[in-house]
């Protein structure tokens, strides 16, 4: 049996923990705690350690899906939960331009944790006013080589084909490890 | 003169620093993450301390109800050179205090407690 460790990211709100309560097959260990600033206007509760979700692909493959808090000041968490991974998925709000600075900083903190390959995912691509992810990739100054992918969080296929795409892009990536 | 609550809120900190020396510093923060008032020292950045503190609890919490223990009451930590302590203060806060490394816990807890009842009616 294989695990894949895999990290969502993704700035405050770009909807990480629904991403992974969408798809895990386990009650996923979610800390989601009462918003008591301003960004409550935003929404109400928000992540402060981690989810954790589980996914069998098939008998010899299981993903293992951690997600990160998205606010700075729990970058600590980032870094710990970006221990092990193969890959990483960086969601982005496409309805809210004002986070892409973010996202672009987000994803350069991960790469620089570790080299392993990754993916952006359009998130919200059901609302009316979603950027293409082709405009994404230009906002976010994404290179040509590596895959966005629309996406809405809260729909299991979306997600799953979201995460089969990292899977391929890991499994192309990493040579296999000899019996 | 009236006292502002953060006021009030850092006087019960300095209170509960005096009344027992072995905690060295301590603070309340939001259940967010963020900071609502500390006695911290000052090389202590107390933004990443309020972070990790509620991200502590809310894990405390999760093991203890996934593993049949109940409401959590508190978070022990403890390091070659003392404890950080943390206690939920009503469901909107945490109490985080940093003890020494021979501090006398029971003395420490109770007066935790105590300081805890105090903020939740502050908060």
């Amino acid at each position: 049996m294989q695990t894949v460790k895999m990290v969502v990211t993704g700035p405050f709100s770009a909807g990480k923990t629904a991403f992974i309560q969408s798809v895990s097959e386990i009650d996923v260990v979610s800390t989601e705690r009462k918003i008591t600033d301003a960004t409550s206007r935003v929404k109400k509760e928000t992540t402060v350690a981690m989810d954790f979700g589980r996914i069998t692909v098939d008998d010899d493959l299981v993903l293992y899906l951690f997600g990160t808090p998205g606010q700075k000041r729990f970058d600590f968490m980032w870094e710990i939960l970006s221990e092990g991974m193969l890959g990483f998925i960086v969601l982005v709000d496409s309805v809210r331009p004002e986070t892409f600075r973010e996202a672009r900083r987000i994803l350069d903190v991960f790469r620089h944790y570790a080299d392993t390959p990754y993916v952006v995912a359009a998130n919200k691509q059901d609302l009316e006013d979603a950027w293409p992810p082709e405009d994404l990739r230009i906002a976010l100054k994404v290179s040509p080589d590596v895959k966005i992918l629309p996406c809405v969080a809260t729909d299991k296929e979306s997600v799953k084909n979201v995460l089969l795409e990292l899977l391929y892009t890991i499994l192309e990536k990493t040579p296999p490890e000899e019996e | 003169m009236a006292q502002s609550r953060t006021e009030q809120m850092i006087a019960r900190l300095k209170d509960l620093q005096v009344n027992t020396p072995d905690i060295e510093a301590s603070a309340v923060v939001s259940v967010d993450g963020l900071i609502i008032a500390s006695a911290l020292p000052p090389d202590v950045e107390e933004d990443r301390v309020s972070a990790m503190s509620a991200a502590m609890l809310s894990l405390g919490e999760r093991i203890a109800s996934e593993l049949g223990r109940g409401v959590l009451d508190q978070v022990y930590i403890r390091g070659a050179n003392g404890y950080v302590i943390l206690s939920a203060v009503g469901e909107d806060a945490v109490l985080t205090v940093l003890a020494r490394q021979n501090a006398k816990l029971g003395l420490v807890f109770l007066d935790m407690r105590r300081a805890a009842e105090d903020f939740s009616r502050l908060i």
